[in-house]
């Protein structure tokens, strides 16, 4: 018989259970084990957090977030403005910015493609402005080598959509992914699923400034109930137009 | 469904919507626990702060691409802050290896500059630490009890006078509550 509950989640507390018959079972049943497990480096987790609840940043926090977002909400900044050692004046990831934007170019091989231009006033009637187009090419790690792909965003009347087309992809295990990137902050912004014929058209988000996200990035994911980006990106490319 | 899950889910409804009373009430909840990932993982203080900044800027922007299916939305917040910290770090990381390069030196070894602690086990440890905020305050208090002044079940009956009985209890049923939310919510590839 399984020790009771209350039992285990004591040892998973560092109350290890004096009863010799407890020990024994738990040495026989991975079941009981793995409770224990999971419960111990539940408490391992809780113990590392720090006891009190996190105090709010300061307020010019919410007042950068409001100004940014244009919020109509006013926002209270009562505060001192930040440092000023001039280290520190630059938000952390722009400090490296233009290193990043440079290995970024070094991955992103072909840029824009006439062709395409050509094709997207065919396809989509002469009404619609392209707006930027991009070649997608595997990344050097990437294990999908002979992909490929291309992405465009185009204007019609008043709405803008992105389609993306792929070849050279094999059937995943989960789906593929689109996202605008910018390689520079590290944003993302989702953009939805790839169909099985490896293409997919998405309406840009309103008040989405595109020239913020100027990199096509397409991952592979799983379904593992984890709405970020998975790290594996199977196709990028650099947006220009 | 609790009243708490009820209310999380009216929330996130009011922000998806485009609410920004929701944006600020979702700041005023969890600001304090994604500054927190970016005190712990980033070298400056200030690099929290825009950290936070980020990540609520982030969420607005992409509010409707949350599915309260898939996690809560802390969990959801702190994806967005971990992808960010990762990302930054890796950029500063870059930048050291280039650097490191260009002086025809190895890289030293480890992680990015400032980055103290993995933003994936310090966003879990949050996530924890949310889930025991959330707790109904018997369990909190004997959990508190236990994991931050190691008393014993039988010195938190002492030291609260409940049974020990109802200590058992609440020890077990808060500790699976809490590995329930880490399981459901904590950062992948553990």
């Amino acid at each position: 018989m399984h020790p009771d509950d209350d039992v285990l989640a004591l040892i998973a507390l560092n109350e290890p259970s004096g009863d010799p018959a407890v020990a024994d079972h738990l040495a026989g049943c991975p079941d009981c084990r793995a409770e224990v497990d999971a419960l111990t480096e539940t408490a391992a987790l809780a113990r590392a957090a720090d006891p009190d609840p996190a105090p709010p940043p300061p307020d010019r926090v919410w007042a950068g977030i409001a100004a940014t977002l244009d919020l109509a909400d006013p926002p209270t900044a009562t505060d001192p403005p930040p440092a000023t050692d001039p280290l520190l004046a630059k938000p952390w990831w722009r400090r490296t910015a233009t290193l990043t934007a440079a290995a970024s170019a070094g991955v992103l091989v072909a840029v824009g493609a006439g062709w395409l231009m050509g094709r997207a006033a065919s396809s989509t009637g002469a009404q619609a402005t392209v707006v930027s187009t991009a070649d997608l090419n595997p990344l050097p790690d990437s294990p999908e080598q002979a992909a490929a792909g291309t992405a465009r965003i185009e204007r019609t009347g008043g709405t803008t959509q992105l389609t993306v087309d792929a070849t050279g992809l094999p059937t995943p295990d989960g789906f593929y992914e689109v996202w605008l990137f910018d390689p520079t902050s590290g944003r993302m912004v989702p953009m939805g699923n790839l169909d099985p014929a490896q293409h997919g058209t998405f309406p840009m988000p309103p008040n989405l400034d595109p020239t913020r996200y100027p990199v096509i990035d397409i991952s592979a994911e799983k379904y593992d109930n984890d709405p970020e980006h998975s790290e594996t990106s199977v196709l990028r490319g650099q947006l220009s137009g | 469904m609790g009243a708490t899950e009820q209310a999380d889910r009216e929330l996130a409804e009011r922000f998806r919507a485009g609410d920004e009373q929701a944006l600020r009430a979702l700041y005023d909840r969890w600001a304090g626990v994604v500054h927190r990932l970016g005190l712990r993982c980033l070298p400056t203080a200030a690099d929290a702060e825009d950290l936070t900044q980020q990540v609520f800027v982030a969420a607005w922007r992409s509010r409707r691409s949350y599915d309260p299916e898939r996690g809560s939305l802390v969990a959801w917040l702190l994806a967005i802050a971990r992808t960010q910290v990762a990302d930054g770090l890796r950029a500063l990381h870059r930048d050291r290896k280039v650097a490191a390069a260009t002086r025809a030196a190895a890289p030293p070894a480890g992680s990015a500059p400032g980055s103290a602690e993995d933003p994936d086990r310090v966003a879990d440890q949050l996530l924890v630490a949310d889930e025991l905020d959330r707790l109904p305050a018997d369990q909190r208090r004997v959990l508190r009890l236990a994991f931050y002044d190691d008393l014993t079940h039988v010195q938190i009956a002492e030291a609260t006078g409940l049974p020990l009985g109802t200590v058992k209890s609440h020890l077990r049923r808060g500790l699976q509550r809490l590995r329930n939310r880490w399981e459901v919510d904590g950062a992948p590839g553990r």
